[in-house]
């Protein structure tokens, strides 16, 4: 490795990353002249103000692409502060600027978001980010019908039952779906001014992601099933220290409730 | 004597257009007619859905040609194999004849930066690349084409010209050439220096495809957006550019405030009509040359 070039990109890297013009610290005119020539038209420090313009534009138009809807929630001028201070804290790391938002929620937990809109916005990244990985996500091979048909009863005492990789179980504290829906379809809906949970299923069905509300029990059901627990088991799990009548109503809908998920497409394998 | 078939023994495949997402419905609803199209490796890299769709769509029908924007091959961060081995995955299912990335870096000490930055036109960055081409080249399997890219800066470390430096890489690596003319006339507008020079230093048999593209012109500078038209200008460097190469494959790029398929198509013919009268003054040309040729060697 030529040390020359390594220091040269290094450098550049740190000065293209800049929130401010570089003409705007005297410190770093010396810098920019030993390595840019300029011309009779533009200076030095002009020339690598350029790469350091379009890396800020470039990043920043594709979070606005990943992110639509917390561009509606925070509006412009939060959105903006939001990507550079993210940006700063995670530099793009990956050659794809699909890797770009996943560092995200983790960053969000503790941002300083404006007035009360924390909460929202929080939901609406983790809504976003799950839209992002469902697009493109791996498409499963269809779950094979006759397999599960074929399953003696017993066997769902321990089988388990995977989900596919191109479903996301959302809990959020604010019924987001909704308004990111209403912000593509061009629409300025108003912001919601209290919590109200939402459990949700994203999924992708004929390369279309689309969302469902989920019963908080189907959801917790959904929930054990994602972390192996076989069906037998994460029915009791649900079902445990509920009422009489709970229990029944629950009973009554796993048959529905697995029809459904069937239909989207939720299951991918069973494992026996 | 060139050493070379022209275009390293590549296909001429005519006149192509960049495809885009706002042109999937109708491209693949219409299906027109257009020689072949290229596609942005790093929009097909990926586990599934709509991409991956359309990609399969979008074979059916037509020669695709895969250009890259993320290789990276003059970054100082070691190559990334996982990006290779995806790349690859790629090449083997779209059967692309060649594949092109720019000479350029694209981030460094890990960071991404996600553009083309120009490198210094030095000794060092000359065996840095050619180094770094010949391992992905093999590795590919396929002919690998470096893009000239435009630029907005130029290093005071820099020791030969642009056209030296790429020219010197792609023979040095054995490597094709993807001669973006609109880059060309970029740089030359933003360094002063005269395009024609740098279009008639290029390995004429290493050309194997060229970019034609509009791009923005901010005063003082002028800034690659391949948005608008291709101007005047650059169609006639283009025309002189055919002229010196003769048959070249040839694409439209339009990324920025993209317009309706059917302007990009029209451009696109516009192209197959410069091309076509370069291609007939050569011929022209030839014919004077041997004749001449002819009537000097008869006693």
């Amino acid at each position: 490795m030529t040390t020359a070039l390594l220091s040269l990109q290094h450098q550049l890297s740190g000065l293209f990353r800049r929130d401010e013009p570089i003409a705007d610290d005297p410190s770093l005119l010396p810098i920019a002249r030993a390595i840019a020539t300029g011309n009779e038209r533009v200076s030095p420090e002009e020339q690598l103000d350029i790469y350091r313009r379009q890396f800020w534009l470039r990043h920043r138009d594709s979070l606005v692409e990943d992110f639509p809807g917390l561009l509606h929630v925070l509006g412009e001028e939060a959105f903006e502060a939001f990507a550079r201070a993210y940006l700063s804290a995670h530099p793009p790391h990956d050659a794809s600027l699909r890797q770009l938002p996943f560092d995200a929620p983790g960053f969000a937990a503790t941002y300083p978001f404006p007035g009360e809109l924390g909460g929202l916005a929080r939901a609406m990244i983790a809504y976003e980010l799950a839209f992002v990985d469902v697009f493109d996500g791996p498409e499963p091979v269809p779950l094979d019908a006759a397999r599960v048909a074929a399953l003696p009863p017993a066997a769902w005492e321990t089988a388990r039952i995977v989900l596919s990789p191109i479903v996301r179980r959302l809990t959020l504290e604010f019924p987001v779906q909704e308004l990111r829906l209403a912000v593509r379809r061009g629409e300025a809906p108003a912001l919601p001014t209290s919590p109200a949970p939402v459990h949700l299923l994203l999924f992708r069905l004929h390369d279309v992601v689309r969302f469902e509300a989920l019963d908080p029990d189907a959801s917790a059901l959904l929930d054990r099933l994602h972390r192996g627990v076989p069906l037998v088991g994460a029915i009791e799990d649900v079902t445990r220290g509920r009422s009489a009548a709970e229990v029944e109503h629950i009973g009554a809908s796993v048959g529905g409730w697995f029809r459904r998920f069937a239909e989207l497409g939720v299951f991918a394998d069973i494992e026996v | 004597m060139p050493r070379h078939a022209p275009r390293l023994g590549l296909p001429d495949l005519g006149v192509g257009v960049g495809l885009r997402i706002p042109h999937y419905a109708h491209v693949f609803e219409s299906r027109p007619a257009m020689d072949w199209f290229e596609i942005i490796s790093e929009n097909f890299m990926v586990g599934g859905g709509r991409p991956l769709k359309n990609l399969g769509r979008a074979l059916e029908g037509w020669r695709l040609v895969q250009h890259g924007v993320s290789m990276s091959i003059g970054g100082t961060d070691p190559l990334d194999w996982d990006y290779l081995r995806s790349l690859k995955a790629l090449v083997k299912k779209t059967g692309t004849p060649w594949l092109s990335d720019h000479l350029c870096w694209t981030g460094a000490a890990g960071t991404q930066l996600h553009d083309l930055l120009p490198l210094p036109y030095t000794e060092e960055a000359v065996r840095h690349v050619v180094e770094r081409c010949r391992v992905v080249q093999d590795f590919l399997e396929v002919r690998f084409c470096l893009e000239n890219v435009s630029s907005y800066m130029a290093y005071q470390a820099s020791t030969m010209t642009e056209w030296e430096f790429v020219a010197r890489i792609a023979e040095e690596a054995d490597v094709g050439l993807l001669l973006d003319v609109n880059n060309v006339f970029v740089s030359a507008f933003n360094h002063g220096f005269d395009a024609r020079s740098f279009l008639d230093a290029m390995p004429t048999e290493r050309v194997v495809q060229i970019h034609l593209a509009g791009h923005t012109n901010m005063g003082r500078y002028i800034i690659d957006t391949h948005s608008g038209h291709v101007i005047d200008d650059v169609w006639d460097l283009y025309g002189h550019a055919i002229e010196r190469l003769g048959s070249v494959s040839t694409l439209i790029e339009w990324d920025d405030e993209i317009p309706a398929f059917e302007v990009l198509a029209d451009e696109a013919e516009k192209a197959r009509a410069r091309r076509d009268a370069a291609l007939a003054v050569r011929a022209a040309r030839l014919t004077a040359v041997t004749e001449t040729a002819t009537a000097g060697a008869t006693p």
